[in-house]
């Protein structure tokens, strides 16, 4: 099994490598670079100041020339300095990671309290009103924007009935500390964990439908039946059982993009996490953030699937990892 | 396009520090014995409350020399203070120093003109340390220098030994004197109208920010980017959670501020008015739009309207559409008043000359050049030689075919947006074709600089100074428009060589009007920008009156109160 991390490993750097230079690439060929965006509407800006900057943002160099020096500066732990906030992208990610991630995991528990016994409960009633119901209301979570989706709650939340905040990480005109500032922030965060929990349920309850409909038109569980088990029994002992395996490693897999942060959620919400940086970043055409960020999560992807996969070795005995 | 629009104005507010035009010595001195008795006034109260202000994204760079957006410099603005300042009209005023300007000639017979800015008496950081000649000193080598990548442009004003400074051994420059230990002499080459608001920069402390200061390695003082010290109405305490805290500067050279604390909360746009209405901020600053006026009035709110600092226009590049009359027949296409009406209400004019009305330099008697009329711009597209042959209007069996660039969100979401349409139809009635491209922003601007449209939709940011150089001069930077006209060049130029602003109102006036005959820009609109303030909060007699881009309440964050 060691041998088998090892090697997946070492074809995950191959892969980084591969979409870092993909992503390099693009984005020195987007339109719209740091430098035209900072000066474009600036009209006492000369000329030679914009190739001054140009040359200190490096935006001279050629495109192999330019993701060399990214690449040499990535093996020495260094990856870069943030256009924008002018501070290196190492301590921009980790000071916005954790934001993000608080917005991200409550969300995750909660997807799954509800999803899954959902799941459970429209596979066991197939084609009943029920089951109708819970794919149809899942399915709107999942294909409502998110802006749009969040703009209702905070209508309904903050404007409305006023039991929420309507946007940003805690109570600008208060000075809370210690606790008071964690129920703050908590408190903020309800209105943006609703919004991911309702985007994030449809799909997982999906699968864990699919899955647990499989397992139960399996023979093993006819022959549970046939031998007289009562109903709850061979759903929950012998057919949710079996729907696990596939749902750990999904779960498990979606763990690291926790840390990912969702940019327009963050956006509308006023909190200063990961994927609304990335947001303004990729507007901004800041390189060094936009690289740093999306190797982060294309690390974070391929952690999600590595751990998956050892996971299903673990949950299912049948599976070897070799 | 909105958006942009707003971007730019935001930008054009800061982005050039300080802006204006020279005023003489005499004015200057009595507006600083009235801060100074002013002063003496408001100190007897102890400041209280804490107001929020809603603001945008920010990038946490809190200096005055290297913010890269206008929210950023909001925050500066608030912790800062410069040398000198705009009054309403875009007029450099004296704020911590009085300036004074004088044209000499040297020994070589060569024009200069020499700059004082004398510090007022007793003024302090918020620190209490003395503000003096040498942190006035620090300030000017920052942004000059070698390896300053910051905004600011003074690095472009010809101050004596400047070029020895940037590119040679030069330890200090020589136009740049302390005389005495409240004031500093700058010396420039030649006549430069603009260059006191270059030169009127915020005094940062030399005891905080020189800290390992040398010249070439400014990391030292990037390095206080994020906890910044000055002179300005409040001190900075933290930028965390996206809020912005700030408490008051005790030595204030204004008085003590009569808010305790200031705090700035970050606010999607999409927000800006339901985060006044559930009482999260005090003032907020939405797009002004006539439903959101609406929504304002019916919920109870106080709101002050301002005029946006720039101006929407239609612009041709001259190169790529060479005839003079086919420019003037579509200028005659181009029905500007139902299309503003309809988009902005009253929340904007339409302007007869390419400049915001804001400015000084616009000629207020100004009168339309180009009228709605399909006859006339029949007229002169046949003067150009294009005749109607089978209901198409060709010359030299070539149709007439424009392509103009818009940027508008995919929906043609654009004050200018309907003139765009009816031309389309009356160019098709005649022949012609009008290819509307509603393109994304930052791919509209790339085809911009490329001079790729014929015919483009966008707005200017201006900045107090008129100075056109870089937008309409043959050899400026940011000129898409190919004028070329000697005559307008001349015009402008000379305008530059000028301290007289009715002198420099005159030359611009001419200069406008060569810009409209050339037919390469239609001046579209003016529009206003709006402040939403709760009045169950703030006190809304706090806030100064008469509202300028030049002067908002941002310029006396002193005067902020709570409600009673």
């Amino acid at each position: 099994m060691w041998q088998y991390i090892v090697r997946r490993i070492c074809i995950g750097v191959v892969v980084l490598m591969g979409v870092s230079m993909i992503i390099y690439g693009l984005i020195r060929t987007a339109p719209g670079d740091y430098v035209s965006t900072l000066t474009s509407s600036n009209p006492e800006v000369t000329q030679e100041m914009v190739d001054r900057l140009n040359e200190l943002y490096g935006l001279n160099d050629s495109i192999p020339e330019g993701y060399a020096k990214w690449a040499a500066g990535v093996f020495r732990g260094d990856l870069g300095d943030s256009f924008i906030e002018q501070k290196p992208v190492a301590e921009v990610l980790s000071s916005k990671m954790w934001i993000s991630f608080w917005m991200a995991f409550p969300a995750y528990i909660l997807q799954i309290l509800i999803a899954i016994p959902l799941g459970i409960l429209s596979a066991t009633k197939q084609y009943s009103k029920i089951d109708y119901a819970v794919t149809t209301i899942a399915l709107m979570g999942m294909s409502l924007p998110s802006f749009f989706f969040a703009a209702i709650l905070q209508r309904i939340f903050a404007q409305g009935l006023g039991w929420f905040p309507l946007s940003g990480m805690k109570t600008a005109r208060m000075d809370y500390e210690g606790f008071a500032l964690m129920l703050d922030m908590a408190k903020h965060l309800v209105l943006p964990v609703m919004v991911l929990t309702v985007l994030g349920i449809g799909g997982l309850m999906r699968y864990c439908r699919t899955n647990m409909l499989e397992v139960l038109n399996e023979d093993y569980i006819r022959t549970a039946r046939a031998k007289g088990l009562s109903e709850s029994k061979v759903v929950y002992k012998h057919a949710f059982r079996n729907t696990l395996i596939p749902i750990v490693t999904i779960l498990g897999g979606m763990i690291p993009g926790l840390f990912s942060g969702s940019m327009i959620t963050e956006g509308i919400f006023g909190i200063d996490g990961i994927g609304n940086t990335a947001l303004t970043a990729l507007r901004g055409g800041d390189i060094p953030y936009i690289m740093g960020s999306t190797l982060f999560m294309a690390a974070l992807t391929l952690v999600g699937t590595l751990v998956s996969d050892v996971l299903y070795g673990v949950v299912d005995p049948r599976v070897r990892l070799k | 396009m909105k958006k942009f629009a707003k971007t730019f104005a935001l930008l054009s507010l800061t982005a050039v520090a300080l802006v204006g035009c020279g005023s003489s010595d005499s004015s200057s001195s009595t507006s600083v014995t009235t801060s100074v008795s002013d002063s003496d006034e408001v100190t007897t109260n102890a400041p209280s409350g804490t107001s929020v202000i809603a603001i945008g994204s920010l990038n946490g760079i809190f200096s005055p020399f290297f913010y890269t957006t206008a929210y950023d410099n909001i925050i500066n603005s608030s912790i800062q203070e410069s040398l000198c300042m705009t009054d309403r009209e875009g007029q450099i005023v004296p704020r911590l120093a009085q300036y004074d300007i004088e044209e000499v000639t040297n020994e070589a017979g060569e024009l200069q003109t020499v700059y004082t800015f004398t510090l007022l008496e007793g003024l302090l950081f918020s620190d209490g340390e003395p503000i003096t000649a040498d942190d006035v000193i620090f300030s000017y080598l920052v942004q000059l220098d070698p390896t300053y990548d910051g905004m600011a442009t003074l690095s472009t004003l010809s101050i004596l030994g400047l070029d020895e400074y940037i590119n040679g051994d030069a330890t200090e420059i020589a136009g740049i004197q302390k005389i005495d230990e409240r004031t500093v002499q700058v010396t420039i080459d030649g006549i430069d109208p603009a260059a006191i608001h270059k030169l009127s920069i915020a005094v940062l402390p030399e005891h905080y920010y020189g800290e390992g200061f040398v010249k070439g390695d400014l990391s030292a003082v990037k390095a206080k980017n994020g906890s910044p010290l000055g002179a300005g109405p409040f001190k900075f305490e933290s930028y965390a959670n996206n809020v912005v805290n700030l408490i008051y500067n005790e030595h204030y050279f204004l008085g003590v501020p009569k808010l305790e604390k200031l705090k700035y909360q970050v606010t999607d746009t999409s927000n800006l008015l339901e985060a006044v209405i559930t009482e999260q901020v005090d003032i907020s600053d939405p797009t002004a739009s006539p439903e959101m006026l609406a929504r304002v009035e019916s919920s109870g709110l106080e709101y002050r309207l301002i005029d946006n600092l720039g101006y929407g226009y239609i612009g041709m590049n001259a190169e790529r559409i060479p005839d003079i009359n086919v420019r003037k027949g579509l200028m005659h296409l181009m029905n500007r008043e139902p299309a503003v009406r309809s988009y902005y209400g009253d929340l904007a004019e339409v302007i007869e000359r390419p400049m915001t009305t804001v400015s000084w330099a616009y000629p207020q008697d100004a009168e339309e050049y180009y009228g709605y009329s399909t006859s006339k711009a029949l007229e002169y597209f046949n003067q150009a030689g294009y005749e109607q042959i089978d209901g198409k209007l060709v010359k030299d069996g070539v149709q007439l075919r424009i392509e103009v660039g818009i940027s508008g969100g995919g929906t043609m979401d654009h004050p200018a947006a309907p003139v765009l349409t009816q031309m389309k139809t009356d160019l098709e009635a005649m022949g012609g074709v009008l290819e509307i491209f509603d393109t994304d922003g930052t791919v509209f601007f790339e085809i911009l600089n490329a001079e790729e449209w014929d015919m483009w939709v966008a707005a200017w940011g201006s900045t107090a100074d008129p100075d056109m150089y870089q937008i309409y001069h043959t050899d400026g930077s940011t000129t898409r428009y190919n004028i070329n006209n000697p005559e307008l060049d001349g015009l402008i130029e000379a305008a530059r060589s000028t301290n007289d602003t009715d002198v420099r109102a005159e030359y611009y006036a001419q200069a406008l009007e060569i810009v409209m005959d050339e037919a390469v820009e239609m001046p579209v609109y003016q529009r206003k920008n709006m402040y939403v303030i709760n009045p169950d909060y703030l006190d809304i007699n706090s806030l100064p009156d008469d509202m300028t881009p030049f002067y908002t309440f941002y310029k006396e964050l002193n005067n902020l109160e709570m409600a009673k």
